[in-house]
């Protein structure tokens, strides 16, 4: 078979895969609750006040961010919520004064994720949507539907991870970068003050994380597509974002990057592997605590 | 259960999608961060730390003595802050007018127009540190005030 007709074939699978809802619904919620510590101060109508349109879209971005989180009516909420997401992350969170930045990645990157997430079916699992599907079906007398759901779009939220990592090396790609100097400003900035210190092991440290830190952005970005390296990078990826993470006041982004690695990982072994976890029995009654 | 059956204008719709969504991801942030267009506000720009911290200046005092040596000058113990690790931060310079600010006010402490105090200054930008005064000015003459009152 040629290789166009290869690739078109793995693009019409891709475009008909069906798949577990687990993995969507895990990170629906983890990324919800990042989307209201980020934001949900902002929005609410005693921050706003004014102008009125600012207020309503305060309080349908507070809905949609409510009504996505617990997985109620999920396919209405999320889109919405990816819509909100978007206008503040690319822009309405500089003009109103909630970011002082011109433009946040860590925001634009919890936008994005939250809006490619509105278009898998997140609400098949760990959702109010999910209990009330399989009680009307109980009462009917119907199997359980299963936890599964069209994933087309599944494989975007790699692409999305990908490029921030490949582009955040890219953008490192300068001799400024490799030989320490923006690593010292950015030290020198956070901790020391404006005496650069003389010491050869502090610029062989920072030598070698500024190597390291593209390395591992430009590993990441490849890597995590294939299974061989998947569990390392997973590892060595969730160390540095914990490392920033304690140093460098980046809030929500650290874990938004660490939830998102579960999109590498293929919907249906997730599944199998929460099934396997969760034992699919249910636990007996314990009996009644006596009082001393 | 088999999956249900997908009508072609829905793949259609899919696929238009995937490929629009997938270029703005993989496109977007090169047109926007790698090629600089800033005013195409709604394509996304990934840096990961490439901008953060470029507000910070590396500078030294060194007085000029009149025998001809040279010696470090102690600015930060002169004007009497301190090197404890919770408030080495505040001994921040950010800008060249305020490392001749800090120079001025070391030319007071030293002794006035008598001594010579020049500053190896260079300031964090984008890619790397930009030299801007390499011990060329003396910062406690009439020269070296007026430098301060030009950046201003």
């Amino acid at each position: 078979m040629s290789i166009p007709a290869t690739v078109a074939g793995a693009f019409r699978r891709q475009m008909l895969r069906h798949g577990s809802t687990r993995s969507a619904g895990i990170l629906r919620i983890a990324l919800t609750s990042l989307a209201m510590a980020k934001w949900a101060q902002d929005i609410t109508v005693d921050r706003i006040l004014a102008p009125a349109w600012l207020v309503v879209f305060g309080v349908v971005m507070l809905l949609a961010l409510f009504f996505t989180l617990f997985g109620y009516k999920t396919r209405w909420a999320s889109a919405v919520l990816g819509v909100c997401a978007l206008i503040v992350g690319f822009g309405l969170n500089s003009w109103a004064g909630w970011q002082q930045a011109n433009f946040s990645h860590h925001e634009a990157c919890l936008a994005v994720c939250l809006a490619l997430l509105a278009l898998t079916p997140s609400g098949g699992s760990y959702s109010v949507d999910r209990w009330l599907a399989v009680r009307r079906a109980q009462e009917a007398g119907e199997p359980v539907p299963p936890e599964a759901g069209p994933m087309w779009a599944w494989p975007l939220l790699g692409v999305a991870l990908s490029c921030v990592y490949f582009y955040g090396a890219v953008i490192k790609c300068h001799w400024g970068w490799f030989n320490g100097d923006r690593l010292e400003q950015v030290v020198m900035y956070k901790f020391l003050g404006s005496e650069l210190p003389r010491d050869l092991w502090f610029h062989a440290a920072l030598w070698v994380s500024a190597w390291g830190t593209v390395v591992l952005e430009f590993g990441l970005a490849l890597g995590l597509w294939f299974r061989r390296f998947r569990w390392p990078l997973v590892v060595a990826g969730t160390l540095f974002h914990l490392a920033i993470y304690g140093t460098m006041l980046v809030y929500t982004f650290s874990l938004n990057m660490i939830f998102m690695y579960l999109v590498y990982f293929d919907v249906d072994a997730v599944h199998r592997e929460l099934d396997r976890m969760h034992g699919g029995t249910v636990p007996p009654a314990s009996p009644p605590q006596s009082v001393a | 259960m088999a999956p249900p059956q997908t009508p072609a204008s829905v793949l259609a719709l899919r696929s238009v999608a995937f490929v629009v969504i997938g270029a703005w991801l993989t496109v977007g942030p090169l047109v926007r961060g790698t090629l600089n267009q800033e005013h195409l506000f709604w394509l996304p720009r990934w840096e990961m730390f490439g901008k953060a911290g470029k507000n910070i200046c590396d500078v030294r005092y060194i007085q000029h003595h009149t025998d001809g040596s040279k010696s470090q000058v102690d600015w930060i113990e002169l004007l009497g802050r301190s090197r404890a690790w919770d408030d080495r931060k505040k001994n921040r310079i950010g800008s060249k007018e305020a490392a001749h600010r800090t120079g001025q006010q070391l030319c007071r402490r030293l002794g006035g127009d008598e001594i010579d105090l020049r500053m190896r200054l260079k300031c964090g930008s984008e890619h790397t540190w930009k030299r801007h005064q390499w011990g060329t000015l003396d910062l406690c003459s009439p020269e070296g005030r007026d430098k301060l009152g030009a950046l201003r």
